[in-house]
């Protein structure tokens, strides 16, 4: 289907449809927030019923969430140390391949046997498919880094991790897409990152997108298309099918595990309907993780863990952040919107419209790490994170978009619609709402508690009821603690008892910090959309203690020597 | 993953489907009927919770597993004897009406104890005890003089004398005394051989601190009264004049003429002027700001009669208590009582406000939007001479000073209001309740001794230290 994927520059029908779509998610979240409270005054029992159906319910998504949260974590956990590499090769002869990986010698760790279970089903599964599958060596990657105001050493551990990975570098085109309105300082410092690493790549672009082309908002989506439109260029050029081309738009802080990119080629090969797919690996945030308050840092590992989850459900998978996708999708879905803030949800939206529906996400089972959004002070971090979890809970930008395209498609599914649909609205309702209704306004009967209410055996029994279901709720929060206390990476020094202790303790404030910092900027951006205001795309301030780096990119320093070592030595033999 | 997930959602969504329901019919209180029939029943419950906790419960001869605090839960629409026992306690017995879906919460049951124990006792023999409510201090008297009077600390039961024995004041007769709630200081009007001596007296814990007021407030004033808050300045009315001594420079002024009744209220002046309005001005007098009027019918009964009481008990609660006992409230159309009132007490909690007579008892609740005049709901009639009333935990009993004995009225919505007799007292003696530590302050029907019994057991680690600015203990008429 073709479709303006533009909240912009509408008439007649279509700009009352988004008037009204637009106002849907905020007029409902404010409906249930109003409404609870009314009832909580007016009607305390009917108000107590909705808030025990609402706990149990609520319990039963987080019990539910909870099983799928460690089932994607042993998925993770078990392909840690997969050689996608040789699966890439194996693809060149796969009946042999095949037989070669069922004569081995069953490992002994039961990770190790379940790793080979999972591998020889995928196997049967590719055998029994019987689809051709491209070229490995034909596969190009087109990387594309937005730079705005990052400075070299917060794009450079991600060029580090690039350059070091299982697959051919050489197959690798970077893309740093570098905003004309960017100070000198960070223009320089691309530059100098261009002349150490681009021997390295296929090739190193600096694409400097202008500032204020028609049609385009600031924002970084205006940024990267700008740029994966010159690469197009470039690839044509150098004679490379768009075909064989998997695109791959990372932050600027983004540092990839050495194996991601042969992961995802894999994906990309086996993958069916490969040219029309996106590719989802985990967001952690472990690059700064122990230079950051803890609040902070509960609530990405929370973003991290519900993305964890989400994955295990690739039917209404959307991207999310850096995340790749097959460049002859991205192309003929006309590139990432210029005009929205949220680009890395937008492309799956605009490309499953463009498809008829008939697009998806394929969930990877390897990490990306980035930054925590992080400020000078413990103050300036609220703020930060607030903007941020902001910007991202603008999402909700893509709904009246998205619904428009559905009420005109006749040939988008029905089933695609709903399940689409229902999925995108219920996700930023519960966001903007659950975390108010749990730690605030479920609790008003019991506090404003009138005649009515307190001569009720209701009132008797809501306490004990909701204690049983906040006590079940703590298998989850335990679990929770076992799988983030295990994920994380290791700190520099050994942690003592009571530091183990304290990181768990962080979890508690869950409540308080996801109302505040999760729920609140949801509604506040649900409420800017529904009243017609707009949202300026600012970039996330990025700290990192240069010397206590961590997680993904902890050996950076060690290859980022090795690599100036061999610039060095190169440089003397160019000489 | 993706049909596992299909299968565990499902699971999920049909046991939401199946627990949600039962689990708010269990909540509103249905109950399957035991036995053959097998059909859903509505039930209620019984809330109890005692202090001190830990009480056995018996419903009917059945002894209850818990003790208390304890929810006796899926009862069928009866009525249940039930009885809570503790050893060393009476036991506190109820017939309770249990209806659908309705619970009867006893959430303040107090034990009383088999035999009473004494905090402290201070050999008399002593006359009177005169409270001074919502402060650390009692006052006891032994004799007529200045010198039989004596401070006595709440906490510790130490006596300090009014004034050195070798006060020139200290053989002086006391003729009247002035006490405000909230406030240890007293004002005392001497007769031989000081007469007309007019003394402004605080227990410190160096010695009394004593003020000489003789000549600045005016000698027939028939009230007065100070802010607890501005302890600087004391105000007296004599003959519609309302005069101010200020302490520390020992000087007096007249504020206004004209005036019925004053009171102070958080650092506010009262007025009740001749034209039944009824003035809010600064400490000083200025800036009066008028509040709501006595209405005609109020003002026709109350005239022609000695200055009325001003009872301030917040700057939204305020009644006038005539000299016959008439109970008016500003605003409403119509006086609340024509005569008879004896005393007031105020319980901060809940907003209201407990009136007594000589036979009984009643409540003036917060005024009520649907109705046109607030009135006393009378809860308990029958007694001999109520003298005293106060409220005691957390406004769920009223001790009442009845006759020669102390009282507990229980109050409870679930029930109706019970009387349970405590001890006897000296007749003729005032007694001090302090509800911060659970004290009755009360002389031995013989005068012999002062006594502090323990009504209401605290656990607290402060070991019931009292604040001196409470707002909930009784007021009596002066």
């Amino acid at each position: 289907m073709n479709f303006a994927y533009s909240p912009h520059h509408l008439r007649g029908r279509d700009l009352v449809l988004q008037r009204i779509f637009s106002i849907l998610p905020g007029l409902v979240s404010w409906s249930v927030l109003i409404g609870m409270t009314t009832l909580a005054l007016g009607r305390p029992l009917l108000a107590a019923a909705l808030v025990i159906a609402f706990n149990l319910y609520w319990l039963m998504r987080l019990l539910f969430m909870t099983i799928f949260l460690v089932l994607s974590y042993l998925r993770l956990s078990l392909e840690q140390h997969t050689d996608w590499m040789a699966r890439i090769h194996g693809l060149k002869q796969l009946p042999a391949f095949a037989a070669a990986a069922r004569s081995q010698a069953r490992p002994e760790t039961l990770r190790g046997r379940l790793a080979r279970w999972l591998h020889l089903r995928d196997l049967g599964a590719l055998l029994r498919e019987g689809h051709a599958f491209p070229a490995p060596d034909a596969i190009v990657h087109l990387v594309v880094i937005p730079v705005m105001k990052e400075l070299p050493e917060i794009v450079e551990p991600g060029l580090v991790s690039l350059a070091s990975q299982t697959f051919p570098s050489s197959r690798i085109l970077v893309v740093l897409a570098v905003e004309e309105r960017a100070s000198l300082a960070v223009k320089t410092g691309m530059r100098v990152l261009q002349r150490r690493y681009r021997h390295r790549f296929l090739d190193f672009m600096i694409v400097v997108h202008p500032d204020g082309l028609p049609g385009e908002a600031r924002v970084k989506g205006a940024n990267v298309t700008y740029a994966a439109k010159a690469a197009a260029a470039a690839l044509a050029e150098q004679g490379v099918a768009v075909d064989d081309v998997v695109a791959s738009c990372f932050d600027a802080d983004t540092v990839v595990s050495h194996q991601y990119i042969a992961c995802l080629t894999y994906h990309f090969l086996i993958c069916p309907d490969r040219s029309q797919a996106s590719f989802q690996p985990i967001p952690v945030y472990h690059n700064n993780i122990w230079d950051v308050p803890a609040f902070a840092r509960v609530l990405d590992i929370g973003s991290s863990f519900f993305q964890l989850i989400e994955a295990t459900d690739p039917e209404r998978l959307v991207t999310f952040s850096s995340h790749s996708m097959s460049f002859r999708a991205l192309v003929e879905a006309g590139y990432w919107p210029v005009d929205m803030i949220s680009d890395d949800s937008a492309i799956f939206w605009k490309a499953l419209i463009r498809f008829d529906g008939r697009y998806q996400v394929v969930p990877l089972p390897t990490t990306v790490s980035m930054d925590i959004t992080a400020g000078a002070s413990w103050w300036k971090t609220i703020e930060h994170v607030y903007r941020q979890k902001r910007r991202w809970a603008w999402g909700v930008e893509n709904f009246p978009v998205v619904m428009r395209a559905f009420v005109a498609s006749r040939s988008i599914p029905l089933t695609a619609k709903l399940r689409h649909g229902l999925k995108l609205f219920e996700t930023n309702i519960s966001w903007a709402t659950w975390g108010f209704l749990l730690t605030v306004i479920g609790w008003l009967p019991a506090m404003l508690v009138g005649r009515e209410f307190s001569d009720s055996v209701l009132y008797y029994s809501a306490p004990r009821i909701t204690a049983t279901i906040f006590s079940l709720a703590t298998v989850s929060l335990a679990t929770t603690i076992a799988l983030s206390l295990s994920l994380l990476p290791k700190p520099r020094k050994r942690w003592s008892p009571l530091t183990t202790l304290a990181h768990a303790i962080e979890w508690l404030c869950v409540p308080i910090i996801s109302t505040c910092l999760s729920a609140l900027p949801a509604l506040d951006a649900q409420t800017r959309l529904m009243l017609g205001g707009h949202l300026e795309f600012k970039v996330s301030e990025k700290r990192r203690r240069p010397d206590r780096r961590r997680g993904a990119s902890a050996n950076a320093q060690g290859l980022l020597a090795e690599l100036t070592q061999g610039l060095v030595e190169d440089n003397r033999r160019d000489a | 993953m993706q049909r596992l997930r299909q299968l565990v959602f499902v699971l999920f969504a049909t046991a939401y489907l199946v627990a949600c329901p039962l689990v708010l019919l269990q909540a509103f209180g249905y109950s399957l009927r035991p036995g053959s029939e097998q059909q859903l029943v509505k039930t209620g419950l019984i809330y109890l919770e005692t202090t001190p906790p830990g009480a056995t419960v018996h419903v009917g001869r059945r002894r209850f597993t818990k003790s208390t605090p304890a929810i006796l839960r899926g009862l069928l629409p009866a009525h249940y004897d039930v009885r809570v026992s503790l050893p060393g306690y009476h036991a506190w017995t109820r017939t309770i009406r249990v209806d659908a879906e309705k619970s009867a919460a006893f959430e303040h049951i107090l034990l009383t104890p088999a035999a009473w124990t004494m905090a402290w006792t201070l050999p008399g023999p002593f006359q009177e005890l005169v409270p001074l409510p919502e402060t650390r201090w009692l006052l006891v008297r032994r004799g007529a003089t200045l010198a039989d009077h004596l401070f006595v600390e709440r906490k510790t039961g130490q006596p300090n004398p009014l004034v050195s024995v070798d006060s020139p004041f200290a053989e002086a007769r006391i003729l009247s005394l002035w006490s405000v709630p909230g406030s240890p200081a007293i004002v005392v009007r001497l007769g031989v051989p000081a007469d007309g001596v007019l003394l402004w007296i605080e227990p410190n814990a160096e010695g009394p601190r004593v003020e000489d007021l003789t000549g600045l407030m005016p000698p027939g004033a028939q009230r007065i009264a100070w802010d607890p808050l501005d302890r600087r300045a004391v105000y007296g009315l004599d003959d519609g004049v309302l005069s101010r001594v200020h302490l520390p420079s020992k000087s007096a002024s007249v504020l206004a003429g004209g005036i019925q009744a004053f009171g102070l209220y958080e650092r506010s002046l009262y007025l009740l002027d001749q034209s039944h309005r009824l003035l809010q001005a600064d400490l000083d007098g200025k800036n009066p700001r008028p509040l709501k009027s006595f209405s005609a019918a109020s003002w026709d009964m109350l005239s022609g009669r000695p200055p009325a009481d001003l009872r301030l008990f917040g700057r939204d609660s305020i009644l006038l208590l005539g000299s016959r006992g008439e109970l008016v409230m500003p605003g409403a159309a119509l006086p609340l009582v024509d005569r008879g009132v004896l005393g007031l007490a105020w319980e901060p909690r809940r907003h209201r406000t407990a009136v007594w007579q000589r036979d009984r008892i009643g409540l003036l609740d917060p005024p009520d939007p649907d109705e046109a005049d607030p009135r006393i709901r009378w809860i308990f009639e029958g007694a001999e001479r109520i003298t005293q009333a106060f409220w005691a935990h957390q406004g769920s009993h009223v001790v009442l000073h009845d006759g020669d004995q102390l009282s507990l009225l229980e109050l409870n919505r679930a029930s109706p209001p019970t009387l349970r007799t405590l001890f006897s007292v000296r007749p003729g003696s005032p007694v001090a309740y302090d509800d911060d530590t659970g004290l009755v302050f009360h002389l031995e029907p013989s005068g012999d001794a002062l006594c502090a019994t323990v009504l209401i057991p605290r656990r607290d680690l402060l070991g019931g230290f009292s604040l001196p600015d409470r707002q909930d203990a009784a007021a009596t008429l002066p």
